[in-house]
Formats: C-alpha cells, structure tokens, sequence
C-alpha cells in the first residue's frame, strides 16, 4: 500500500538538507517498525519518495512524502508510532492512504506557497508601492548559475503567480515549482529590492487543475 | 548561547546539521541537577568524531550515570570558526549550546598526532589558554584519552591529566570525583584537585613529573616530584567486556559521517604482534565478546537506531573466535530489514574472503588486504604471518566470488627495506592482475595500491627505529609510481611530510610542546586533512623553537636509551619489544598467542588480566599454561 505523509519541518530542522533528510525518515520508520517496501536490483533502497526539494535554512509547513508499505498498515498508527520517533520540529500532519498508481509528487505538484515575515519593521505602504511595480514589469530578469557554473539569466515574472501583502506587511506569494523550473522566494525578495531581514516559510505545495489549487492530499489521478 | 545566534550562524556556515546537537539518542540531560559535567571533543569535523566508536562508548557510560553529564563538541569547519572569531562567539557544546568553558572538565580522545594543532585551536576558540600553567582554577580541567596517550609527552603540557587505557568504568570514577570535590569546596584548589585524581588508578598528572635530558638531547630520567605519586601509571584495563558497559542508543547523526553504521564491538585487541603496530600492543590482551551478547546488542541497536548497515568491529574482526556464526545470524535475522553487515577489516586469507562473501549478498565493490610488504623477507621482519600463497589465494578466492577490483595497503619505509621489497609490492600488483583476468574473463578486474610511510611508534618492537628521511620515502614513492602503472593498475600514496610529522611527535618528549604551539600560531590545525596539512607550519614552527625534527623522527635510538614514555605502563615489557626487535632484524617470526603459546609480552601477568577467547575448548587462554 502507499501512503501520503504531510508533514511540517520547522526550527532548526530547517538545517537538515534533502539527503539528510531522506536519511532521517529512513531510520525513523525502521526503527517504528513500519515494513516500507524495498526497490529491486542491485543496491535495494526504501521506497521513498519526497516532494519537490526545500532550500537549506527554510522552514516549511507543508512537506510531503510518499511511502510503500510492503503490508497494509493503519495510517492512523502509522502517524503515531512514526511521530514518536521523530526530532522535534518534525511533526507529521496527516497521514493518508493514496492509489498504487497515484502519480509521484514530483510530477503533479507545480506551486509552493511561501509567507514572508518581517524581523524588523518595515513601511507597508513602500512595500504595496513595490510589489505593485513588480507586478506590472512585464519581465523580472534575475541572475542565476547553472549548472555548469556559468551565469545565466533567468525571467522569473511568469513564475510569480500571486504577490499580496496578507495579513500587511507579511507577503504571501504563490510561485511555481517542479520540473517547469522552480522560483525561489529569496529571489522575488531581491526583485523587490527589500534588505530586511525576513523570516521566510513554505506554507504550501499544490498542484494547479484550471484556476483551482489542489492539495497533494487530495489528488488522486 | 541564545538561539537566535546559533540561528544567525547555522543560517552562514556548510553542513549546519552538525552543529544542531538533537539528533536521535542525544542525550541533553539537566544541567543544575548534574554538577559534574564534562564536554568530550573529538579534535576533528563532526563527520569524523562522531565516527568514533569511544565517543559513543563514553557518552553513554557517562550519562546513564546520575549527578554527571557528557555533552559533545568537534572542532568547527573553517566557516564556523571565522564567524566565531569575527563575532567573538565561544566555542560551543552541541547538545546545551554553552560555551566550552562553562564545563569543569572538557575531555580530548588523542586519536593522531596530526590533531594535536587542533586541539589547541579549540581551545582557544573556547578563550581557555592552551596550557595548563596559565590556567587557574577558574578554567576547566583538561583531560587527555585515547591511543594518543600511549606517548602523550608532546602534548603534556596543554593538559591538566591523562586517562590510560579503556574508560567506560574510568571516566565515570573519575567524574564522580569532580562531583565530590565540587560538594567539598575543593574544586578551586587545582593542586589538590589533581593529588586527588592521581590517586585513581589509571589516571596521569604530568606535572607531578619531572623530566631531565642527557647532554645529547635523550631524556635521562621521569621522575615524580610529589609524594604519593607512582613512578609508573599503569593503563585500565576492563577484564571481561560482556560485563562492560556497552551503547545500544548510541546518537544517529543527521549528516552523513565517515563511520555512517551501527558499531558493534566484537572483541578488543589483537594479538597478531605486527611489529610496526601499536594498537596491536597497547589494546592488549584479547578480550572477546559473547556470541549472546553481541546479538542481543545487535537486536537493541538495530531497534533504537534504524541504521541500514551493522559493521563488525574491532582490529582484526576475522579473528574473532565466533565470527562467521554472528556474521550469518546477523545476516539471517536484519537482511529482510534491509539492514547489511560488513566487516570492516579482512585478514588476507579465504577464509575472510568467504566470510566477506556470506555477508555481503549484493553490490560487490571492492575488497582490501594489506599485506603491508611486498617480499616474504620484509613480510617476516615485521612479523605480518602472510605469504604470498595466502594474499594469491585470497585474491583468487574474491576475483571468483565476483569482485573486480582488489585494494592492497602496504607500508614504505620498513626496517632493512630494500629495493627488490619495493619491487616486490610492483610485483604482486601485476601477479593479482594477470589472476583476476584469468578467473574473471570479460571483466576489467582493477587493482589499487596504496601506500603510507611507516611511522615508528612507542610501545612496539620498531620504536628504536629510524623514520626514513623525507626525500627517500619520496624516491621511493616515485619508484613505485613507474613500476605501477598501466590499465588495470592504480597507484595512491599519503603525503610522506605528514608521516614525517607524525614520526616527530609519536615519540616525542615535552620539548615538542613549543613547536606544536608554534605551528599552530603559524595556522596549522584540521591537519588530518591533506587540503589543510601545511608543512612550512611546521618547518617555520621548527626553525623558530631550535628543536630538530630529524632527532624525533630519523634517529635510531639506543637500546638503552630512556624514552619519554617510560614511566607509563601499557603492559607490554620493554624486554619483549627489545626481543621483539631482534627477531625482527633476523627475520623470525613470532607467532599469535591466541593459538595457545604465551610470547611472554607481560600483559596478562603485568596487569593481572587474562585473555577472553569465545571459541571452544582448544581456545583456551594460554597465560595460565605460562
């Protein structure tokens, strides 16, 4: 059977990067007593499979992973025995039974929400004046390096599908993610030319069906 | 220290993840409610301390104490340390995040002598001077453990006190003591403090010993220059490790580390009696575990960790009495976890080849054997008990088993070496090629050769040896280079100044102190790693405290001549390393004592201890046959 675990990473575990973390839900199932299903071939792994990755330093409240039981489990005491071998600041939110054959996360998910606190105190006023002047650009070049370490530029404007301020001043953004490119948060900041220093959280991952915004946990097909 | 600063740096350094302190099984234990508190560190990257089954070992046998605690710190990348100086943030534990100096004891494991330099930057990252005369009573106390301490001298004078020999019973004595003397109102009185440690066994005040020196620059004598203190200091030794104290939650790091597996300690010891090897002799004697404790542990561990691999450990795994019954229980009971064993070193015979194979039901990547010389002559002097016919059939054994690629270490340097040994080590590369391509047709079997330079070390039978000078091990080095060469062929070798260094401060007196300390003003520190190793540290560190490496490291020492160490005692008599060395130069071999003949090393009589073997009646310990 799959399972669909949501789950949020706040605090300091907003250091542990993917590897790390692929690690970690590893040994904390083997050590639930979870009997994840193994790969086949030459060096057998856990079926394991994450959502799209999170920057190192960020904390999110939304994360998602998919796990293959090799037997039928209760997802309710699957959430319990799993979270009592968990760090703090890793705290699984829901945990739901999906399809054998629901697609990976990876290939449905294409938004991540962010919301952006302030640390100091900032004029929202200077800040609506911003974001509205980023908006009507019709393109946002910024500076980004490839893969082979060469720079390259990148237009982020069509990636940035929401840029409010809500609740004032904190901003929420809606940016697309996955496999069509991915928009970093840090660079819709730097657009908008702000230096505060900010505390930035992913609040979501979703995948857009039309105008809607659907849940991870509730895609089915 | 606040969060929001630890926040502020974690958020500015690589790999934050080692410095959070919550992994899974640390142990943060109330600080008000445990007055003896220690911080262990291991002077190097988190990713190699926490590799280190001692670590685990004591940290656990200390904090399943109550009114003490251990917490953990490692030596900081070089991001961190930057952001720490620049922002003047001491040094910090990971588990509480306080600073070094809030500790009454901060505890050091000598693992290299190449750590030594790292050592000194930590502590002064933790604004604690360096040596132990500058410090008043305000300041932690400083401990030393580990290998290292079997010659501690060059860095005696940065420490307060030495533990010899195994710590799970030891350190906790010794933290209960600190306890009592904190109750007393005795804690600030550093002389009493550490009258009252060396009366524990094991234990070594180095400034309770004066040192003299010959005209020519040898140690004439150590004496103690206090009453009541011995005139040797005898190691710890546990008599029987299934009653010891062993880990089953040891701490899972978030970061991948070097050692990235469950540790379990089969035996300790080694009594194979290679004569370059000093762990082989200051670990002694054998001490083997139960083959119902071990998987009990192994049950424990697997449950409380998680960990995917189980590594058998110990310094020749091959030899423990019961290892192929564990091995295959071991594999029977987790394989369908998903959870591996390995074995993490392999004696050159088949034998270790097909337990290796048992153990090892998937991914085939390479296997090591160090016969340590390329000729059977060389072979003998050092008393490594292989022949050729052992390393061929060995190899022939993998290559048929379907291994492909075979490493080999082997030692520069060695005693009465000679060309035709170099030639030897050529040799046997190519002769272990041409098998593999024979017994594994259409594969591209690939053999690496890798070789360090010896290093003489106190307490083995070369410790009156010279260290080749630096320029012949390199013309060595590049000999080899030209011989090995060509497909299948792959040549590594270490940096030969490293080992120059090493070969200095191994058997090195106080004196050293002063060069370590120069060294380390002119930058040195991290030198385990080759990216950070900088030997005009050194040379400058040399030139400006008069002291000649070359005396340390390339001079043949008189059999009478008094080491620096000599009024520590590990053991093994000096007699027999001397007969040792004899037999060495005449190519005689001395055989393993677990076969049942006493080699007469004065372990067993000398520390009133026995050797524990788990097999069957022919495995009777021998010292009570002596």
């Amino acid at each position: 059977m799959r399972l669909r675990i949501k789950y949020s990473k706040t605090g300091q575990m907003a250091f542990l990067g993917h590897l790390e973390m692929l690690r970690l839900w590893q040994r904390a199932m083997r050590r639930a007593g979870l009997p994840v299903a193994m790969s086949h071939g030459f060096n057998p792994h856990p079926r394991l499979a994450f959502g799209p990755a999170l920057a190192l330093g960020l904390e999110s409240l939304a994360e998602y992973l998919d796990v293959e039981l090799a037997a039928d489990r209760e997802p309710d005491r699957v959430q319990v025995e799993l979270q009592a071998q968990l760090p703090p600041g890793l705290e699984i939110l829901l945990v739901r039974t999906i399809p054998d054959q629901a697609p990976a996360l990876t290939a449905v998910i294409d938004v991540a929400a962010y919301r952006v606190n302030w640390l100091e105190e900032i004029d929202p006023g200077l800040l609506q004046q911003r974001v509205g002047a980023l908006l009507a650009r019709p393109e946002v070049p910024v500076r980004r390096t490839g893969r082979d370490g060469r720079p390259r530029v990148k237009d982020i404007r069509p990636g940035i599908l929401k840029l409010v301020l809500d609740p004032s001043p904190d901003l929420a953004m809606l940016l697309q993610c996955g496999p069509a490119g991915s928009i970093r948060p840090e660079e819709v900041l730097k657009a908008l030319a702000l230096e505060a220093p900010a505390r930035v959280v992913r609040t979501g991952l979703f995948a857009r069906r039309g105008d809607d915004l659907l849940a991870p946990e509730d895609i089915s097909g | 220290m606040p969060d929001n600063i630890i926040t502020n740096l974690l958020a500015r350094v690589t790999k934050p993840a080692r410095y959070l302190g919550t992994e899974w099984n640390a142990v943060h234990k109330d600080w008000e409610e445990n007055p003896a508190r220690m911080v262990f560190i291991y002077p190097d990257l988190y990713e190699v301390g926490m590799s280190h089954l001692g670590l685990a070992i004591l940290y656990g046998a200390v904090n399943e104490q109550p009114g003490m605690l251990m917490e953990r710190a490692f030596a900081p990348g070089p991001d961190m340390e930057a952001l720490l100086r620049e922002n003047r943030i001491p040094l910090f534990s990971l588990e509480s995040h306080r600073p070094l100096a809030d500790f009454d004891v901060i505890g050091f494991t000598l693992q290299y002598e190449m750590s030594y330099t790292t050592i000194l930057n930590i502590l002064d990252l933790a604004g604690v001077p360096v040596l132990a005369t500058e410090r008043g009573a305000g300041y932690p106390l400083i401990i030393g453990g580990g290998p290292g301490v079997a010659n501690p001298e060059p860095v005696a004078p940065f420490f307060d006190c030495f533990l010899l020999g195994d710590g799970e019973e030891a350190l906790p004595e010794f933290l209960k003591l600190v306890g009592q003397l904190k109750k007393e109102g005795l804690w600030g009185h550093r002389l009493e403090v550490l009258d009252r440690i060396a009366t524990l066994p094991g234990f070594y005040v180095p400034s309770f010993y004066d040192v003299t020196y010959n005209s020519d620059g040898t140690v004439a004598a150590v004496v103690p220059n206090r009453p009541g203190i011995p005139e040797r200091v005898s190691k710890r030794v546990l008599p029987d490790l299934d009653e010891a104290y062993f880990p089953t939650r040891p701490i899972v790091p978030f970061l991948e580390v070097v050692h990235d597996r469950i540790m379990l300690e089969v035996m300790r010891g080694c009594t194979h009696g290679c004569r370059f090897c000093q762990a082989g002799a200051i670990y002694r004697p054998v001490r083997e575990r139960d083959l119902a404790v071990l998987l009990r542990q192994a049950e424990e561990l697997v449950r409380h960790t998680g960990h995917e691999e189980i590594s058998l450990t110990s310094l020749s795994t091959a030899d423990y009495s019961r290892v192929e019954e564990l091995a295959r229980a071991l594999v029977a009971a987790y394989g369908d976890l998903g959870v591996s064993v390995s074995l993490p070193s392999l004696r050159v015979d088949a034998f270790s080849v097909r337990l290796a194979d048992a153990v090892q039901q998937v991914r085939k990547s390479s296997l090591t054997f160090a016969p340590e010389a390329g000729s059977q002559r060389l072979r003998d002097v050092i008393n490594k008990g292989v022949t050729e016919d052992d390393i061929l059939t060995a190899t022939a054994e993998a290559f048929q088993a379907g291994w492909q690629a075979i490493k080999l270490y082997f030692m520069l340097g060695l005693p009465t070496e000679g060309e035709e040994d170099l030639q030897g080590i050529a040799g046997l590369a190519r002769r272990i090629l041409y098998q593999g391509r024979e017994l594994a047709p259409g594969k591209k079997p690939t053999v690496t050769v890798s070789v360090s330079s010896f290093v003489p070390k106190a307490w083995t039978a070369f410790q009156w040896e010279p260290q080749d000078p630096v320029a012949v091990l390199k013309e060595k080095q590049q000999l080899l280079r030209n011989h090995i060469k060509g497909p299948g062929l792959r040549f590594n070798w270490h940096d030969a100044e490293i080992s120059y260094i090493e070969a200095v401060l191994a058997r090195g007196d106080r004196r050293l102190a002063a060069a370590i300390m120069a060294a380390w003003r002119r930058g040195a520190r991290l030198e385990g790693w080759s990216e950070y190793f900088s030997y005009a540290c050194w040379e400058g560190a040399f030139q400006e405290t008069g002291l000649d490496p070359a005396f340390y490291a390339n001079r043949e020492r008189r059999e009478e001549e008094v080491f620096p160490w000599d009024h520590l005692d590990f053991g093994v008599s000096k007699t027999f390393l001397l007969r040792e060395r004899r037999r060495a130069r005449s190519g005689q071999l001395t055989a393993d004592c677990r076969s049942g003949r006493c080699t007469g090393c004065g372990v067993c009589p000398g520390l009133g201890v026995d050797l524990r073997l788990k097999g069957g009646p022919e495995d009777r310990a021998p010292a009570d046959k002596v």
